[in-house]
């Protein structure tokens, strides 16, 4: 049986750019990564409610877990239809439980969410800019994206990726490169990515909320979703 | 992204803990069972991207303007007719594959673009480095999906037949991208799978 961080670890995997869930199989892929990420906290709550912690401190943590935890299930349904603000109150009881953790010594195990930037934080492109730069943003842009994107988040997270973009191809398209071989190769497909990213993104823009109309013509069921 | 990363030590290192990796899914991503239409596909992208990429090694480094020259051009054709399969299939073969397969917004585009300007400049290390990125994007995708009848893929093949020398009970194969690639994606909305993409952009389940 997996330990309560495994089974929290995957939920979180499984959180990344949202949850999605479909009706018909294909390809062997199942059903959809609601109903995982669903069994990952409903494991986690089991084993917390049969575990005996001493620690008052723990214990009272125990208790905001198992709310936030509760607050992530009732949530992830939702979520998974694209509702945006449900997708937001999965990411902050989420992230919630990993503040928790993050205090407590005695709740160990659990990875936490790629570190977001501070706040304020203006995201612009950089000539100067390093590829660990970059990935401060990355790290931002996918700790952002926890639980899905959507119209709520969309013009932050665009930004966010066309920053990305434009700095990657100044690093892989100055005189010279900074990159050689096989390292060259790997810094284009990771540019030609983000391309793909900023696509998938304004996805989301062109079907919410407007676009929605025509998918709300199929039954909710019936809907795979976005993050 | 994340795999491209965290798999160079050399952009890891530039990363500075940046591109974060998530923790350890309690389950592997289950393979893409394909239909005969991607068998055939998946079969021909293996051959092709193997074998286009030691063409290439073999004509810039005897320095052979020709046939570098039309090696390029079938490059550019190889990577327009994957684009051409992977964008008709959709659904959540789009969405695990799109950004190994589409064109200029994926791994093969980088590296077909690199072999290509490689080979117009005679510059051999920028083929070796497509050619090996080549191999290994061929392995890698066939190494997620399930051959029609059961069995692997040979990332290693250079011909048709050999991708499917591993293969248990596969469809008869013709040489050659499908052109008329099936659908994969018939009833799915355009909405659907965008988290699958995200989710399968930042990282191979």
């Amino acid at each position: 049986m997996p330990t309560i961080s495994e089974s929290f670890n995957d939920a979180t995997r499984a959180l990344a750019g949202g949850l999605w869930q479909t009706a018909n199989e294909e390809g062997g892929q199942g059903l959809g990564s609601v109903n995982r990420y669903v069994e990952d906290l409903t494991a986690v709550q089991d084993q917390l409610n049969h575990n005996q912690f001493q620690d008052p401190i723990t214990v009272m943590n125990v208790q905001i877990i198992l709310a936030d935890i509760s607050t992530a299930l009732n949530n992830a349904p939702a979520a998974a239809n694209g509702d945006a603000l449900a997708e937001a109150a999965l990411r902050t009881a989420h992230l919630d439980v990993l503040n928790v953790v993050a205090n407590d010594d005695n709740l160990a195990g659990f990875l936490a969410a790629p570190a977001a930037l501070p706040d304020g934080t203006d995201v612009k492109f950089d000539p100067h800019a390093t590829f660990a730069d970059v990935g401060a943003i990355f790290n931002d842009f996918a700790n952002k994206s926890l639980g899905g994107i959507n119209a709520d988040n969309h013009d932050v997270l665009l930004n966010e990726a066309n920053v990305m973009f434009k700095d990657l191809e100044h690093m892989v398209n100055q005189t010279g490169g900074q990159f050689d071989g096989l390292t060259n190769v790997h810094a284009r497909a990771l540019l030609y990515q983000m391309d793909l990213e900023r696509d998938y993104i304004n996805g989301v823009a062109n079907n919410e909320p407007g676009g929605r109309g025509s998918n709300d013509k199929h039954p909710r069921h019936d809907r795979h979703r976005s993050g | 992204m994340i795999d491209i990363v965290q798999g160079d030590d050399n952009l890891a290192a530039l990363a500075h803990g940046g591109f974060a990796q998530f923790g350890e899914a309690l389950a592997p991503t289950p393979k893409y069972t394909d239909n005969a239409s991607q068998t055939s596909f998946w079969a021909n992208f293996i051959a092709l991207s193997n074998s286009l990429g030691q063409q290439a090694i073999t004509d810039v480094t005897n320095h052979d303007k020709a046939a570098s020259t039309a090696l390029a051009h079938e490059l550019l054709t190889f990577k327009a007719d994957v684009a051409a399969f992977d964008a008709a299939q959709g659904g959540i073969f789009g969405a695990r594959f799109d950004n190994e397969l589409l064109e200029d917004k994926s791994t093969v585009g980088a590296a077909v673009n690199i072999a290509v300007e490689g080979l117009r400049t005679g510059n051999v290390d920028m083929v070796k480095a497509a050619a090996e990125q080549l191999h290994a994007n061929a392995a890698d995708v066939g190494g997620n999906n399930i051959p029609l009848g059961g069995g692997t893929y040979n990332g290693d093949a250079l011909t048709v037949a050999e991708a499917l020398s591993t293969a248990t009970d596969p469809p008869a194969v013709t040489e050659g991208i499908p052109a008329v690639p099936a659908s994969a994606g018939d009833g799915h909305d355009h909405v659907a799978d965008l988290a699958q993409h995200f989710h399968q952009l930042w990282q191979h389940g």
